[in-house]
């Protein structure tokens, strides 16, 4: 999951962007509205969080240019401006959620993977393909019933597939969605997909990652 | 003074009106009786004439009345409503009316001719009736001579009982117009007064409704009458400055949680990151909740500062004081601050003697001189000049901002007001000048903020002068 997260004090800027890279997202971050609103067009992001009060270009000029522009990532305001009229505000301006500082980590981690799960559709949790199941929550994954077991970015590998389950995953969605600034080696992705093949084939050899030649990668069950 | 308006009028009114009526009503009451009793004694002093030019005295001093009771129907006895009797000068009765018959004579009071006696009496027969008395010379019984006459007295009385009559209707006429008169002005009044007081009852219950959500109405003083115009005037003037002073503390209050709601969320971050993932603490934690606690210390600190300056609590120690000294000194301590923003001064401050607290006026120049480095184009140049003039001695701070507008400078001595609301870090938290304007009253300077042509900020500080070194250089 990609998120794009715009804020101007450095300190938090970096303290919320570390714990969300922890936690699996691949993070942008910008420190002031122009660049903010730059980051955004320039890739698909699964929730974009945004301070209001911003040098250059405050956020809710930021999130209507996004909106004016086409763009409908899902978005969280993180502000300090906490009276009614201000949430309500924000919340018309066409954000999709808000959140007033100082917050508790966890809740900002909860509320973006949430938003995430709206870009996808998907409203419950675990997410289950088969006899595979996804718990985004606590990031396990499952296979006829065994844990499978998994590195933070196979894990995301996982979860970006399942949220994306029956639908055709080109190898620059995954390059986008799952590499966090770095750019991937040619075959990576493959390599990647590859490796997860095998260690969901442990305890259920049914293939649930197919290929779809010249096209990318479908998660289901085998037909 | 205590109660309400409306009932001192009305009492005092009422009251007022009240005597007036009655006052009035009685005063009417007694003319009209005095013309009904004055009607009577004109048709008695008539009788009395009549019968007195009857009298006529012979030559040898007898009297004679040529009257007979028949020609006035009232002394007939069987009618018997009027009577009269007659005196001779020593007191012996001469004549009586036959209605007297056997009754007892009538009290002799008389007056003269021209001023006769009138009163009221009981008449012999019991009855209640006026009387007249006058005393009078008969004329001699033959024309042309001479009689030795003396003067006799005549008495005419008749029943009063229909002037009784029409005094009592006239009491109960009189007394029932001055009732109703009066239960008139006693609805009137409280109406009256009900009516002329609406436009005051009006701004009492507008000027009730206000509170602190409703500090934008405004009293509409169109249709207000000329005494409470100015009164609305001036409350209106009051609610402008309160709302904007609401407004303003509404502001700061908002602005403090801001500033203070962000350097709380950075330390709240740090520490659940660093408890959510202990073997991954970032080096740079330790030292960026000390810069955090340094920012909120400042925060802190400035708004004590100035709370005290406000309440009147900063005690400045004024001595003499040479500003050349301080602007040099203050410069001095920023030198890194504006290397690193690569900005130059260009000083030129006369040397004089001014009243100021050293350590408040250290302060203000630090806040004056970093501000322009803060918020100065980079590489800018900041001027700072100090001339002694005749009014005082002028310090100005003046620095390129290309970005402010006039309107800006309004609000730039505000706490927490910024040109651009996002924080930028560090201790700028929009306090700097706020303080700066604070100790500037508390030395008695003064100090204003203008935007000059090309887009300069130039902040003023005038201060009064030493008296005896007024305009003079001193080498300080």
């Amino acid at each position: 999951m990609r998120v794009l997260y715009v804020e101007d004090s450095p300190r938090l800027l970096r303290s919320v962007a570390a714990a969300l890279e922890r936690t699996g997202y691949a993070v942008d971050t910008a420190s002031d509205g122009e660049e903010g609103l730059w980051m955004a067009g320039c890739a698909a992001y699964d929730a974009v969080i945004l301070d209001i009060m911003l040098p250059k270009l405050d956020g809710l000029t930021l999130l209507r240019r996004m909106r004016e522009a086409g763009n409908d990532a899902h978005v969280l305001l993180l502000t300090a401006r906490d009276t009614v009229a201000e949430r309500v505000e924000g919340l018309r301006t066409g954000a999709d959620d808000y959140l007033v500082k100082p917050f508790a980590l966890e809740e900002l981690l909860a509320r973006v993977e949430a938003l995430c799960r709206r870009t996808y559709g998907a409203k419950q949790n675990p997410i289950v393909v088969d006899d595979l199941s996804v718990d985004t929550a606590q990031r396990i994954v499952t296979r006829a019933g065994r844990p499978v077991d998994l590195t933070a970015r196979e894990y995301n590998l996982m979860e970006y597939l399942a949220r994306r389950r029956g639908e055709v995953v080109t190898r620059a969605d995954i390059e986008e969605h799952i590499y966090n600034g770095e750019s991937p080696t040619s075959n990576a992705v493959d390599s990647a997909v590859c490796i997860l093949r095998r260690k969901l084939a442990i305890d259920n050899p049914a293939p649930l990652i197919h290929t779809r030649r010249g096209l990318g990668y479908v998660l289901g069950p085998d037909r | 003074m205590n109660g309400s308006i409306r009932r001192r009028l009305t009492v005092s009114l009422l009251s007022t009106l009240f005597v007036v009526f009655a006052a009035g009503m009685v005063a009417l009451h007694f003319a009209v009786r005095e013309e009904f009793i004055e009607s009577f004694d004109q048709a008695l002093a008539t009788e009395a004439r009549a019968i007195s030019t009857l009298v006529t005295v012979r030559a040898d001093g007898t009297v004679s009345l040529a009257f007979s009771d028949k020609f006035l129907r009232g002394f007939d006895d069987d009618v018997a409503s009027d009577f009269y009797q007659l005196w001779d000068a020593d007191g012996g009765s001469l004549a009586r009316s036959e209605s007297l018959e056997d009754k007892p004579d009538l009290p002799m009071k008389a007056g003269s001719m021209k001023k006769p006696k009138y009163f009221f009496l009981e008449l012999p027969d019991g009855k209640r009736g006026r009387g007249i008395g006058v005393r009078f010379e008969p004329r001699p019984a033959i024309k042309g001579t001479k009689a030795e006459s003396r003067p006799l007295t005549l008495v005419v009385a008749a029943h009063s009982g229909r002037l009784d009559e029409e005094l009592r209707e006239l009491l109960i006429e009189t007394g029932t117009w001055a009732a109703a008169l009066l239960l008139a002005v006693g609805l009137l009044v409280p109406w009256l007064l009900h009516l002329g007081l609406k436009p005051l009852d009006r701004l009492a219950d507008e000027v009730a409704a206000v509170d602190a959500s409703t500090l934008d109405a405004r009293f509409a003083t169109g249709a207000l009458p000329l005494e409470l115009t100015p009164i609305a005037t001036k409350l209106n003037a009051f609610m402008e400055r309160l709302e904007a002073s609401f407004e303003r503390e509404r502001r700061v209050s908002a602005a403090m949680a801001h500033e203070l709601r962000t350097p709380i969320a950075e330390l709240r971050t740090l520490a659940e990151s660093a408890l959510r993932w202990p073997d991954t603490r970032p080096p740079a934690t330790d030292a960026d909740a000390l810069d955090i606690a340094r920012q909120m210390e400042a925060i802190v600190s400035r708004m004590l500062a100035l709370a005290r300056s406000e309440s009147g609590q900063l005690a400045a120690a004024r001595q003499p004081a040479n500003p050349a000294e301080h602007v040099r000194r203050a410069w001095q301590s920023l030198e890194g601050a504006a290397a690193a923003r690569r900005a130059s001064a260009a000083i030129e401050v006369e040397p004089a003697q001014v009243e100021a607290d050293p350590a408040l006026l250290h302060s203000i120049l630090v806040n004056l001189i970093e501000n322009a480095i803060e918020y100065g184009p980079e590489g800018g140049t900041i001027r700072i000049t100090g001339t002694a003039q005749a009014d005082g001695y002028r310090l100005l701070v003046a620095n390129a901002a290309p970005d402010l507008t006039p309107t800006d400078t309004a609000h730039l001595f505000e706490r927490f007001w910024r040109k651009e609301a996002a924080r930028s870090g560090g201790v700028h938290m929009g306090l700097g000048l706020a303080l700066v304007r604070e100790f500037a009253r508390a030395m008695g300077w003064e100090v204003h903020a203008r935007l000059e042509p090309p887009q300069t900020l130039v902040i003023a500080l005038l201060a009064p002068l030493q008296a005896a070194s007024a305009g003079r250089p001193d080498p300080g």
